[in-house]
């Protein structure tokens, strides 16, 4: 986590030292970025102090039928700024009939988003960034929930040995992406405090990470 | 020396490190990852590489052992950039010696213009 904040901090600094140089008051465009990186790196922080708050019983997941199309679209222009500072886009696949799932709908969305932006920075680390998806489809277990997009290395077995090496490697998921991948950890803790788990899939023949929710009939608006 | 390739995952970076190296007069190739810096490497003829130890994939250090297994790009100076403390990397010996690394530079404490210090300092000692 400190890893990930002091990149988007580096970022930031060399952004600010540019413009000073540079004699102006900074490019309009440079002053976008610094605020969407901050903004990702919050959503990052709110996300991990969000998961402590729940491990440690000072906040109860509040459980209640969530749209999974609203969810997901929230989602996404959460994503958009950061996803356009790294030139990745964002396509979003589902089904506005996909019933609601039943779950904490903050916490979802702050896993999502916090997933969301490790996935935009390893795509942007490709050399055409191709698009990510935000998808929600149902299975007979329930209603997956996730990112996908390219990604080699996207397995449980790789999943599994990024976990093993959170907190000893600035690495963990070397084959993914360059940074510390805060992002799935802070996932990972948000979705097993509302007695969730984040694991690998595949949709459509593209592979990402992704939660399965219950599905719930009950009418989210009554 | 003025041709220098940039090997930088972060895009954010890569633009402003570009932007300061291309206002001291270099002119900067890009590559995201390590094969796409071979590549370049092969086509542009650089005469300075500045590469982040921290990629997806391939790492810094991946690179620099391909990069150097070609006799005619020994001679080219390499400056790495990392977010390791320095207790984490390779051996000095390895990365001076058999790596031809001039110089490692932590990326929270290097801003842009040491960047360009440091390539100046890379090119008198090569002269």
């Amino acid at each position: 986590m400190a890893d990930g904040i002091s990149h988007a901090l580096s970022q930031i600094n060399r952004l600010s030292e540019a413009a000073q140089k540079e004699q102006t008051l900074a490019q309009t465009a440079d002053w976008q970025t610094v605020q969407d990186i901050t903004q990702a790196s919050i959503a990052l922080l709110d996300g991990y102090s969000m998961t402590l708050r729940l491990q440690q019983g000072m906040e109860s997941p509040v459980v209640a039928p969530v749209a999974t199309a609203v969810l997901l679209r929230d989602t996404a222009r959460l994503l958009a700024p950061y996803a356009e500072q790294f030139g990745v886009q964002i396509e979003l696949d589902v089904s506005s009939r996909l019933e609601p799932i039943l779950s904490d709908r903050l916490v979802l969305q702050s896993a999502l988003v916090s997933l969301g932006q490790v996935f935009i920075r390893a795509h942007a680390e490709t050399e055409q960034p191709k698009p990510i998806r935000l998808a929600a489809h149902r299975t007979r277990y329930g209603i997956v929930v996730g990112l996908y997009g390219y990604g080699i290395e996207m397995s449980s077995a790789a999943l599994r040995r990024a976990r093993n090496l959170r907190g000893k490697a600035f690495q963990p998921y070397s084959q993914f992406v360059s940074g510390p991948a805060s992002g799935i950890f802070v996932a990972d803790g948000l979705l097993n405090s509302v007695a969730a788990q984040l694991h690998a899939a595949r949709y459509h023949n593209v592979a990402g990470l992704a939660v399965t929710m219950p599905a719930c009939s009950q009418l989210q608006i009554v | 020396m003025s041709k220098v390739l940039l090997i930088e995952p972060d895009r954010v970076l890569a633009t402003i490190y570009t932007r300061t190296l291309e206002s001291a007069g270099y002119t900067v190739r890009h590559a995201i990852s390590a094969e796409q810096a071979i590549q370049l490497v092969d086509a542009t003829k650089p005469d300075a590489v500045i590469v982040s130890m921290e990629m997806a994939r391939h790492n810094g250090v991946e690179f620099l052992y391909e990069f150097r297994s070609y006799s005619e790009w020994h001679d080219i100076p390499a400056i790495v950039l990392t977010n390791l403390p320095s207790t984490e990397l390779l051996d000095d010996t390895v990365l001076r010696e058999q790596l031809g690394v001039e110089s490692v530079l932590v990326r929270s404490q290097t801003r842009a213009d040491d960047l360009v210090r440091t390539l100046r300092r890379v090119a008198r000692q090569e002269t």
